[in-house]
């Protein structure tokens, strides 16, 4: 959490500059992508972490990275980023980048845990019943993990909702633990 | 524990607690941790959360959260912290920290979370207040008035207590600060005030030592002793005072009188510190944080003598400082002591010298004196305190030889080394108002001058019999607390001149 403050101003600035050229919704696709090339690739994570680099290069990485229809707004931001010395924060500016994207666009994200793969059906029903509690247009992260045993939990920003057995469970362990009054 | 048990029972009881049970949706607040340690927890979410909010981490560890920063919360750890991870979910409670309170807490030793220590069950109240609240206005206060007897002579004479009143008992470790503070709880049996004594960092057997001695006395009916020993982590023993301040304040709000005891403040202090710095928070004088003065001022501020309105209860507090060589000129010593209505200062000289309680008859004070006695107390024990402040000032001077003093100062001399005397106490043997009276008024009127030194304890003891078999008339109109007039204590010393012909033709 170090860096959100960085972060927070550089997502902002390349925001407003996208605005000013409307293309600011054409940034979403290749920001994501980038994420996801991010995460899932440990030596371009330390490939930029690395002061042993010379700048050029990472920018010159950096540029061929981005997909080839993002508006230019995108390599001029990334080459501003490595000139900066920010290339170490770069996942964080672009997830606070795309926060920023949402809330402009009255978006929630919510992280869906299911302990089975759910349906199209269950999940279209699961994102309009999130939608209606929200208030807000709800798009879902879906991920899996069986130890929940059954059932599903929902975050949208802080709020739990949480309908899966393991805490069921738990529940019921706690009111039979307890010492009754009887 | 030789009952049946059958199987049919054990369904019964499983299908009610079933009954309770909902299978609707969990919707909570929640976060995650970033960083664990030391007792401390940075939570990263909960963006919504109050300040000294309950927090639910993993395994049954309770939180608090302290710190709300832009974007993390720090949270203090009311458990072990080894059940917690990073990444570990965090969920709100929606309430603040709070204990139960309300009779049933009288007899019990709990914890500062208001959990039974003492395996006597959980505690049957449906009763919670939180622990910080804000202390009453001046609207719903009124002035102390009504004296809290602690039993103790040399307490009730010369630097009295009311109902409401602060007064702090400061002085070095092992010279008998606790035993003050149980001979009070003792002494309230009759009176109907509620007692609830917190231990702050001492060790597990000093507090079960307590409890066992307020068990013998009988005075555990109306106690509750509020238990964080050293063992527990920091944010514990930070919370303990708050929650027996809160123990205690529901009787005060209740119009009954209760008298919290906080033994001591020093290593809550201590505590605060370990807890502040981890929380990263700046450090100032002898690395205490900034608020450690409002620590102690918010807490002993609850302690009040309230209006008519409100229902005129009280809550006395008597809270303990320990001192590093009599040094009282550090920050925590006086800190509380510009807090307090007055103080009990404590010496190892004389400690160790036979002079118990321990306490500096000069240095000690009451700022509200009369105010805390009984009309009677106050016309008889008047001057006591300057007088034995005056006697150990002649007696360290009188030290490099006597026989050049003159007759008045060597009277003086004596009569002080009477009243010191008479003024000893042994522990656990508070005496009722009365008894007190009748020693005091001996000792200042010079009525046991001609005893030997060695014999005074005796014949104290010789003339309180008499007085409870012969002049029960008597020790019915002193125990009514007003002013004795001229004929009245003409007649108390008369009967005491009697007493002392029996007890020296006793003796002969």
């Amino acid at each position: 959490m170090k860096h959100t403050r960085a972060a927070r101003a550089y997502a902002k600035a390349l925001l407003q500059a996208a605005k000013q050229e409307q293309s600011a919704p054409q940034l979403r696709q290749p920001l994501e992508n980038l994420l996801r090339t991010l995460e899932s690739s440990e030596p371009l994570r330390s490939f930029l972490a690395s002061p042993m680099i010379a700048p050029s290069a990472k920018q010159e990485a950096l540029r061929r990275l981005l997909d080839e229809n993002a508006p230019p707004i995108a390599p001029a931001f990334l080459t501003l980023l490595v000139e900066r010395r920010r290339e170490r924060e770069l996942e964080a500016v672009v997830k606070e980048t795309l926060r920023q994207l949402d809330e402009a666009e009255g978006v929630e994200r919510a992280e869906v845990v299911s302990a089975e793969p759910l349906t199209e059906r269950q999940l279209e029903a699961l994102s309009d019943a999130l939608t209606k509690a929200v208030g807000r247009r709800t798009v879902l992260n879906v991920s899996r993990d069986p130890s929940l045993i059954a059932g599903f939990t929902a975050r949208v920003g802080d709020t739990v909702y949480d309908g899966s057995l393991r805490t069921q469970l738990e529940r019921i362990r706690k009111i039979l633990s307890q010492p009754s009054s009887a | 524990m030789a009952q049946q048990v059958r199987p049919d029972e054990i369904s019964r009881i499983l299908r009610e607690s079933l009954e309770q049970f909902e299978t609707e949706m969990d919707v909570y607040d929640a976060g995650s941790v970033l960083q664990v340690g030391d007792g401390i927890a940075r939570v990263h979410g909960l963006q919504n959360v109050m300040a000294a909010e309950l927090l639910e981490f993993p395994g049954d560890v309770l939180g608090m959260a302290l710190n709300l920063e832009e974007d993390n919360v720090g949270a203090v750890l009311f458990g072990d912290s080894a059940h917690v991870k990073e990444g570990d979910p965090v969920k709100r409670a929606n309430r603040i920290v709070e204990v139960p309170v309300g009779e049933p807490l009288l007899g019990r030793v709990v914890d500062p979370l208001g959990r039974p220590l003492d395996g006597k069950g959980p505690i049957e109240t449906d009763m919670f207040l939180p622990v910080e609240q804000k202390a009453p206005g001046i609207i719903d206060r009124q002035p102390v008035r009504e004296p809290m007897q602690t039993g103790l002579k040399i307490v009730d004479g010369t630097t009295p207590v009311g109902r409401g009143q602060r007064e702090l008992i400061i002085g070095d470790r092992q010279i008998g600060k606790t035993a003050i503070c149980v001979d009070a709880i003792i002494n309230q049996k009759e009176s109907g005030v509620r007692c609830v004594y917190v231990a702050i960092g001492q060790k597990g057997s000093t507090v079960a030592k307590l409890v066992k001695a307020l068990e013998d006395n009988g005075a555990m009916e109306y106690t509750t002793v509020i238990s964080a020993t050293a063992s527990e982590p920091a944010p514990i023993l930070w919370l303990a005072p708050y929650s027996g301040c809160a123990v205690a304040e529901y009787f005060r709000d209740n119009g009954m009188h209760s008298l919290v005891i906080y033994d001591d403040l020093t290593k809550h202090a201590w505590a605060y510190r370990e807890m502040s710095l981890n929380l990263r928070r700046p450090a100032g004088r002898e690395a205490y944080p900034g608020d450690v003065f409002y620590l102690h001022s918010r807490l002993l501020e609850r302690a009040a003598k309230m209006s008519d309105e409100k229902g005129a209860g009280s809550m006395t507090a008597l809270p303990i400082i320990e001192t590093q060589e009599e040094d009282v000129t550090t920050y925590i010593p006086t800190n509380v002591w510009s807090i307090t209505d007055g103080q009990i200062i404590m010496e190892p000289g004389l400690f160790y010298g036979g002079v118990r309680p321990a306490v500096n008859v000069g240095l000690s004070v009451s700022r509200l004196m009369g105010n805390a006695q009984t009309d009677a107390m106050k016309q008889v024990s008047g001057p006591l305190r300057a007088e034995l402040a005056r006697f150990r000032e002649i007696q360290s001077f009188a030290q490099f030889g006597s026989d050049q003093l003159d007759a008045s100062t060597q009277e003086q001399l004596r009569r002080g080394e009477q009243l010191t005397e008479l003024l000893k106490q042994d522990q656990f043997a508070p005496l009722p108002h009365w008894k007190q009276l009748l020693s005091i008024f001996a000792g200042r009127q010079g009525l046991c001058d001609d005893i030997p030194t060695n014999d005074i304890r005796a014949f104290e003891t010789a003339m309180h019999a008499h007085f409870e078999e012969h002049e029960t008339e008597l020790v019915e109109r002193i125990e009514t607390g007003e002013k004795l007039s001229d004929e009245e204590l003409d007649k108390i010393a008369a009967a005491i001149e009697n007493c002392k012909k029996g007890f020296q033709a006793a003796a002969a």
